[in-house]
C-alpha cells in the first residue's frame, strides 16, 4: 500500500521522463564531455555506427551518427570519445551521442608529431631549396613498397601506360608494423647507391596508426638525405606524413607517382613513334618546295633560251634574205644581165674602155660583147 | 654543242655573204657560194625549229606539272 501526503501529486510517465531528459538537457557536465573506455559490440547501419563503451566500473551505450566522418574503431580498441549524454523519453533509455572517436593517446600522438615536425622544420629538413628537381625524362625507376599489395600493381601498370622501355625495380619492403621503417630505410640507402633517376616510395591510404613509420624520424631523415630524387606517394589525398615533406616531391597517390614519372619518357616514346611520319612530311614538304624553285629557275632559263633562239631566228632570217638577193641566177630569171670582164663582175660602167670585150651572162647561156 | 654547231654554221653563212660581196667572183663562183649558202641556211633553221620545238615541249611539261600539283603559277 502506498502512503501518500493529500497534497502529494502523482505524475504520469510522460511527465517524468521528459522531467529527466530536462535534467540530461540542462545538466553541463553532461554535454561535449571526453570519455576513454573500450569499445564493444559495435554494429553500423548507414553511417550509424551504435557501440558500448565501457571499462572496469561502467558502461555507456553510445551512437555515432557520422562514423564515416571520424576514426572508425573496433571492438576491443580503447579510444576517447567526444559527445553528450541524452535521454530518449519514448524508449525510456539513455545514450551516449558520440560527435567523435580517436585511438586513446592520439592527441599525445599528434602533440609529438607536431613538434618532431616543428624540429625538423627547424633544421631546414623541409626547406624547398633542400629539394631536388624530378627530371622530366625518367629512365630507370626504383619503386620501394610491398610486392603483396595493390599499388605496386597500380605504379607498374600506369607507368606501362605511358612507356613500354621505362626500367623499373621494384624493392620489396614493409609498409606498415615494427620493422616498416628499417626496411624502408634500407631499401632507400640500397637504392640510393644504384643508378636510378627517380624512387617512389609509396602504400595505400591506411589509419594514422598504420601510416606512422612514414612519421618515424629515422625514416623522414632517410628520405632528406637521399641522393637520388624521391617522390612520397603515401596513402591518399588527404592522408600527409612527415615524409611528403622531406621528399623532393609529394605525389597525392601512388597512381599519381606513376604519371609524373612516366609522362616524360612516355611523351618522348610517342615522339620517336611519330618521327618517320614526321620526317617523312618535312622531306615532301622540302622537295616540293625544292621541285618548284627548279621549275622557277628552269621557267627561267628556258624564256631566256627561247628569247637567244628567236634573235637566232631573226639573224639567221636576215641571212637568208641577204643570201637570195645575191643569187646570180635569181636575179638573170628576172632579166637582169652579169656583165664580166678580165677583171671579175663589172659594177661600174666607168670601168670599161672603148673597144673593150665584156661576157655577158644570161639565164639560158653567155655571149661575148665589144664596148663602143 | 650543238648551239656551238649553230654559231659555227652561222659563222660560215656569214663568210660565205661576205664573200659573195666581193666583185672578183665569177658568175659561177657565185652560183657555187649561193649554193653552200643556201644549204647552210637550210641546216641552220632547221636547227632554229629543233630547239623552238624543245622550248615549247618544255613549257608544256611545266604547265602539266602545274596543273598536277595545283601550282596555278
Amino acid at each position: 500500500m502506498i502512503s501518500k501526503s493529500s497534497n502529494q501529486p502523482i505524475l504520469t510517465v510522460e511527465t517524468v521522463c521528459g522531467y529527466i531528459q530536462g535534467v540530461f538537457n540542462a545538466e553541463e557536465l553532461l554535454h561535449n564531455v571526453l570519455v576513454v573506455g573500450e569499445i564493444s559490440g559495435i554494429s553500423l547501419s548507414g553511417e550509424t555506427a551504435y557501440f558500448t563503451l565501457k571499462d572496469g566500473g561502467g558502461q555507456l551505450p553510445c551512437v555515432c551518427f557520422n562514423i564515416f566522418d571520424t576514426y572508425k574503431p573496433k571492438s576491443g580498441d580503447k579510444v576517447v570519445v567526444r559527445g553528450s549524454a541524452a535521454f530518449y523519453p519514448r524508449g525510456g533509455k539513455m545514450s551516449f551521442n558520440v560527435y567523435a572517436i580517436e585511438p586513446e593517446g592520439l592527441g599525445e600522438q599528434f602533440a609529438m608529431l607536431e613538434q618532431l615536425k616543428e624540429k625538423l622544420t627547424a633544421e631546414g629538413l623541409f626547406d624547398s631549396e633542400r629539394k631536388k628537381r624530378i627530371p622530366s625524362v625518367i629512365k630507370n625507376l626504383c619503386v620501394i613498397t610491398s610486392v603483396k599489395g595493390a599499388v605496386v600493381f597500380d605504379i607498374l601498370s600506369t607507368v606501362r601506360k605511358y612507356s613500354a622501355i621505362m626500367n623499373i625495380t621494384v624493392i620489396d619492403a614493409r609498409v606498415q608494423g615494427d620493422n616498416a621503417v628499417s626496411t624502408i630505410a634500407n631499401a632507400l640507402a640500397e637504392a640510393d647507391e644504384q643508378e636510378f633517376d627517380v624512387i617512389i616510395v609509396a602504400r595505400g591510404g591506411g589509419s594514422f596508426e598504420e601510416l606512422s613509420p612514414f612519421n618515424d624520424e629515422f625514416l623522414v631523415r632517410a628520405v632528406a638525405e637521399c641522393q637520388t630524387p624521391v617522390i612520397s606517394a603515401v596513402g591518399h589525398e588527404t592522408d600527409y606524413t612527415l615524409c611528403d615533406f622531406a621528399a623532393d616531391l609529394r605525389a597525392l597517390t601512388p597512381t599519381a607517382a606513376a604519371e609524373v614519372v612516366a609522362q616524360g619518357l612516355g611523351a618522348l616514346e610517342n615522339q620517336i613513334r611519330m618521327m618517320p611520319e614526321r620526317i617523312n612530311a618535312a622531306f615532301h614538304y622540302a622537295i616540293a618546295a625544292r621541285l618548284n624553285d627548279v621549275r622557277q629557275t628552269m621557267r627561267h632559263i628556258v624564256g631566256y633560251y627561247r628569247q637567244a633562239i628567236l634573235r637566232k631566228i631573226a639573224e639567221a632570217d636576215g641571212m637568208t634574205a641577204a643570201l637570195e638577193a645575191k643569187n646570180p641566177k635569181k636575179l638573170m630569171r628576172s632579166g637582169y644581165v652579169i656583165a664580166e670582164n678580165d677583171k671579175g663582175r663589172v659594177t661600174s660602167a666607168k670601168t670599161l674602155a672603148i673597144g673593150e670585150e665584156i661576157i655577158l651572162h644570161f639565164t639560158d647561156g653567155t655571149v661575148r660583147a665589144i664596148v663602143k | 654543242m650543238k648551239t656551238e654547231s649553230l654559231e659555227n654554221q652561222m659563222a660560215k653563212l656569214k663568210a660565205i655573204l661576205a664573200e659573195m660581196e666581193k666583185q672578183d667572183k665569177t658568175i659561177d663562183e657565185m652560183h657555187e657560194l649561193y649554193v653552200k649558202g643556201s644549204e647552210l641556211s637550210k641546216q641552220i633553221n632547221k636547227e632554229l625549229n629543233s630547239m623552238m620545238g624543245q622550248v615549247k615541249l618544255f613549257n608544256n611539261d611545266m604547265t602539266e606539272y602545274a596543273s598536277e600539283d595545283g601550282d596555278n603559277e
